[in-house]
Order: structure tokens, then sequence, then C-alpha cells
């Protein structure tokens, strides 16, 4: 072996260290809290593989940690909007006022329908569309079965689609 | 063509989420920082020398790494423990039961008898059962410390920690119960968690007060029980917010289920109670009795809301009487288990009474005073124990 352990755990930190963060922040809606949780998610790893743990897929073992991590801030959260963040804090989101026809979905809109959903629904929904794990990734990391993760997963598309249909009724696409 | 709609508004959906979160990420300098904290971290925190921990990378999905280790040579405390274990017949294991920290044997009952627990606690329900009684157990620990006067600082520390550790477990495993639509018991032991919380807070209240060398260290076990307190509180709230959006089939499911588990609870509770009534102390006996009289009303009122099909009344009625059954197990254990005498007085009470849910316990239909539950003793102390009430 070439390379020391803290040398490719340093490798994989760089390999995943963004994507973690977007997953904690897609979840807690919070730009330094989610770069706390990354932090906390690859001391709490290390510390993990130190103790004599066996661990077979370190991608997955990130995202279970981070996922007990924000399960407990969601013990002792602040409600803050996600939307409101990425307007304000990070990067404007795109509001050009178009109209919202049959499957459009507009870039703001989505990130508003995340904002809304209940926290177990969220939490499928970052997995699958932002951090692109697979069902069967989801179901080891939550330590669930594929068929549990797939049903959250639909009940929160469907939840999404209220949202947004809802959103396009009762707002005038020239005023939002 | 409705199906296709929807298939295709999802597959937007997605890539307009992917997109938006490609905004967001890490500078390379916030990264930088964190990888240099993370180094010192690491040097901090080594492989213990002797291991072989491997870090093989393999790439499938995406980027994976598979760690293969040989075992980690185990603690000599675990070695010694396993061994007198298999030559004495469980000797040392069986001896390290009572220990408390900073004893010879403590190592032994946390990493063998309680690893060795946890391996018989297969489903979520088992677990937290088992987070809850390690929960009671890590503060019983600081309460005979307490007691016997040997609660130093140090040892204080390491209680709250594995106290929050506990909690946090049990918190997580609550969430769990709760996202696999197992609503009821996810409240039931957050319930149970409050009514040992509150308990205890109201036992060390008192051993505060009467115990001046010792009055900071149980200060800092009970500040820690308190915060834990807060989490559950608003756990909880959250929770029976959650029950009330529910429609009426799972409502009823989740009253039936709480009239089952209030009905086997109180059942249990009666025969602990008869058990163990002889060596209860004259006061406390009439305390649990109270208790367990109390939820017996309140598991009578729960079937007539049934009957009625008021749900929602239903299951608040069975969780009152988890949550008194809880108060009155937690309060004999703790009393056996206790050389002295639970005597909770005025002072420490009102120290506990600030809160909005404190306050209702006041006008609390089960006002103990009338019911001749608060007794003067002797030296003019007053043993009063009101049943917290469930925030409603």
């Amino acid at each position: 072996m070439t390379h020391s352990h803290e040398q490719q755990f340093l490798h994989a930190y760089r390999e995943n260290a963004d994507a973690i963060f977007r997953h904690c922040f897609f979840r807690v809606s919070d730009k330094e809290m989610a770069s706390d949780l990354m932090q906390e998610t690859f001391l709490r790893t290390w510390k993990y593989l130190t103790n004599g743990n066996t661990v077979e897929n370190i991608r997955a073992l990130l995202y279970r940690i981070a996922n007990n991590l924000i399960v407990d801030y969601y013990r002792r959260r602040k409600v803050v909007s996600l939307d409101g963040l990425l307007e304000q804090a990070i990067e404007p989101a795109r509001v050009d006022g178009r109209t919202l026809m049959n499957t459009q979905v507009d870039r703001a809109l989505a990130v508003k329908a995340l904002d809304k959903l209940p926290e177990h629904y969220r939490q499928v929904i970052v997995m699958r569309y932002i951090d692109e794990l697979s069902v069967q990734e989801m179901a080891s990391i939550l330590a669930e079965t594929e068929n549990a993760v797939s049903v959250r997963l639909h009940r929160a598309l469907k939840k999404c689609e209220v949202i947004l249909t809802s959103h396009d009724t009762h707002n005038d696409p020239k005023t939002s | 063509m409705i199906r296709t709609t929807t298939q295709k508004l999802h597959k937007n959906l997605a890539r307009e989420l992917k997109e938006q979160s490609l905004l967001i990420g890490l500078s390379q300098e916030e990264k930088d920082a964190f990888a240099r904290k993370l180094e010192l971290f690491m040097v901090a925190n080594p492989v213990r020398s002797g291991e072989d921990l491997r870090l093989t990378q393999q790439r499938t999905l995406g980027v994976f790494y598979q760690l293969i280790r040989v075992p980690k040579p185990m603690p000599l405390v675990i070695i010694l423990a396993v061994v007198a274990t298999v030559t004495a017949g469980g000797g040392a294991a069986y001896a390290a039961q009572d220990t408390l920290p900073g004893e010879r044997l403590y190592d032994v009952k946390l990493h063998v008898n309680e690893r060795f627990e946890g391996l018989l606690a297969i489903s979520d329900e088992d677990e937290a059962e088992l987070a809850l009684e390690l929960a009671e157990r890590r503060i019983r620990e600081s309460e005979r410390l307490a007691e016997r006067k040997e609660l130093s600082a140090e040892l204080a520390q390491g209680i709250e920690a594995r106290l929050a550790s506990h909690v946090q477990r049990l918190e997580a495993l609550s969430v769990k119960l709760e996202e696999r639509g197992l609503t009821t018991a996810s409240t039931n032991v957050r319930i149970r968690l409050a009514a040992m919380l509150e308990l205890h807070n109201k036992v060390l209240a008192e051993m505060e007060e009467g115990n001046g060398l010792q009055a900071r260290e149980v200060a800092r076990i009970r500040s820690a029980i308190q915060l834990n307190s807060t989490f559950v509180a608003q756990a909880r709230e959250h929770m029976e917010e959650r029950f009330e959006e529910q429609e009426d089939a799972p409502r009823k499911i989740a009253a039936e289920r709480a009239q089952a588990s209030a009905t086997a609870k109180l059942e249990r509770t009666k025969a602990y109670f008869a058990d163990h009534e002889h060596r209860l102390h004259e006061r406390v006996k009439l305390v649990a009795a109270e208790l367990i009289a109390s939820a017996e009303g309140s598991v009578s009122q729960g079937n007539l809301h049934m009957e009625n099909a008021a749900y929602g009344d239903a299951y608040t009625s069975f969780n009152a009487a988890i949550h008194d059954l809880q108060t009155a197990a937690s309060l004999m254990a703790t009393s056996l288990r206790l050389t002295t005498d639970l005597r909770l007085n005025n002072a420490a009470q009102q120290q506990l009474q600030g809160g909005d849910s404190q306050d209702n316990e006041t006008t609390d239909t089960r006002n103990m005073d009338e019911q001749g539950v608060n007794l003067n003793v002797e030296n003019g102390a007053v043993l009063k124990l009101p049943v917290p009430a469930l925030s409603r």
C-alpha cells in the first residue's frame, strides 16, 4: 500500500465532501449548519473506522452517518426556509415568470416544493434526485426495505405534484 | 395520458432539483480549511498500532471504497471479563451488574453486559426499550453515587455523556418507528422517557438540596436531564400534531394500539407493585398506588372514549395512563435501589413548576392534596409527587 490510511481517507473526503454538504444543505436549509454537519460526518466516520468497525461501502456509511446527524438536528431545529435561503444567500433562484404549463417545473418552484415537504419525504427526494442514489443504496443507508423506500418516494413525488399543482392553480403567473 | 404527464412532471422536477443543487457547494478554501482540521483530527485519533486497517478502492457505481480490517484486539478488560465469564460461569459479568462508575468492574458492565443486552434486542421496539432502560440505569447510577457522596465531576461528566447518547439513540429509534408507521410505539417510548426523566429530575432535586457536598455534581446531572426532557417534549408535541392530522381510520388503529399498550403496562405495574409492596417505604407505596389508580382511571376513561368513537380523546387518556405507570414504575425501582427515603419537598417542587405544562398540574383533576397523597412527615418535610400532565 503506497498511501497511508489518513491519505486515503482524505481522498475519500475530497471525493465526497461536496455531495455530503449538498445532501445536508437540502435537508436542513441552513448553509452553516450543513457545513457543520458535513464536517461532523467525516470526523465521526473516521472515529468509526478506527473503532474496530468493518465497512464495506464508505459512501453509504457517510450518508448513513450524515442522516443520523440530521435526524438529531431535527430534534432541536429552528425552521428556516430553504427557498428564502437560496434566494438571499447563495444564488438567486431564477424566477423568470414563465407560466407553468403541464409538465414544466420552474427551478424556484422545485425548491419551494422541496421546502414544503415533510422531513421524511424530503429525505428520500434529496437522496434520490440530488444525491442520485439508487433505491437499493437508499434502502441500505436507511436500513429499510427497498419496497418501503419506493413507496415513500412515490408518496413524496405525489406530494410534490400536489404542491406544484396547487401553486400553479392559486398563483397568477404574471405576478409570480 | 395522465400517467405520462405525471412521469414528465416528476422527471422535470428531478432535473430542476439536480440543476439547482449543482449551484450549491463549498468553496475550495472552505474545503481545504476543513481538510487541515481533519488531518489534525486523524493525527489525534490514529488507527491503533498493531492493527491492520486496509483501505482498498473499488469502483462500482461511484467512488466506492472497501475497508477490510483484521478485528482489533479487545481491550484487556473485556478479555478478562470474557475469560472470567467462561471459567467462572459468568461470575464476573454477574458481579459487574450492580457496579457504579469508578468501580473496577464498571467497564465490564458497559462493554460486556450491556453489549450482550444489545445483541438480544433484535427489533427496533426492543432496542428502544433497551435504550430507555440504559438511560434510566445511568441516572440511577448518579443517584446512588450522590447518595454515597462519591459523585465526582469526572464521573458526572461520563454519566452525562452516556445519558445523552442513550437518549439520542432512543430519539432516533422513535423517529424510525414513526417512519415505519408505528406511531403508537414511537409515542409510547417518548412518553415513558419523558415520565422517567421528570421523575428522576424530582428525585435529584431533593438530593441536590439535601446533599451539600455533592450539590454541584447533582445539579450537573439534573441539568442534563432537563436538557434531554426539552428535546423529548418538542418531539412529542410534533408527534401529537401529526396524530391530529390523521384521518379517522389510522386514528382508530393508533388508539387501539395505545389501549393495548396501556392495558398491558397497567397489569405489569400492578404485578410489580404487589411483588415489591412489602419492601417499599410507606410514602412511596402510597404515591405509587395513587399513580396506578390514576392510570386505571385513565384507562377506563379511554375505554369509554373508544366506545364513543372519540379516538383522539381515547389516545390522550391511554397515553396519560402510560405516563403515570412509567412514573410509578421508575419511582418504585428507584426507591428500592436507594437506601435513603425519597422525600420530595416543596422547594424542589416549586423549582420544577416553572413551565406552562407544570402550571397545568395545579388544575389537574388528579389533585393529590384532596386525595391525601401529600403527607406531612417528620421534620416538617412534605412528600409531594404530582403526576406530570401530558401535554395536550
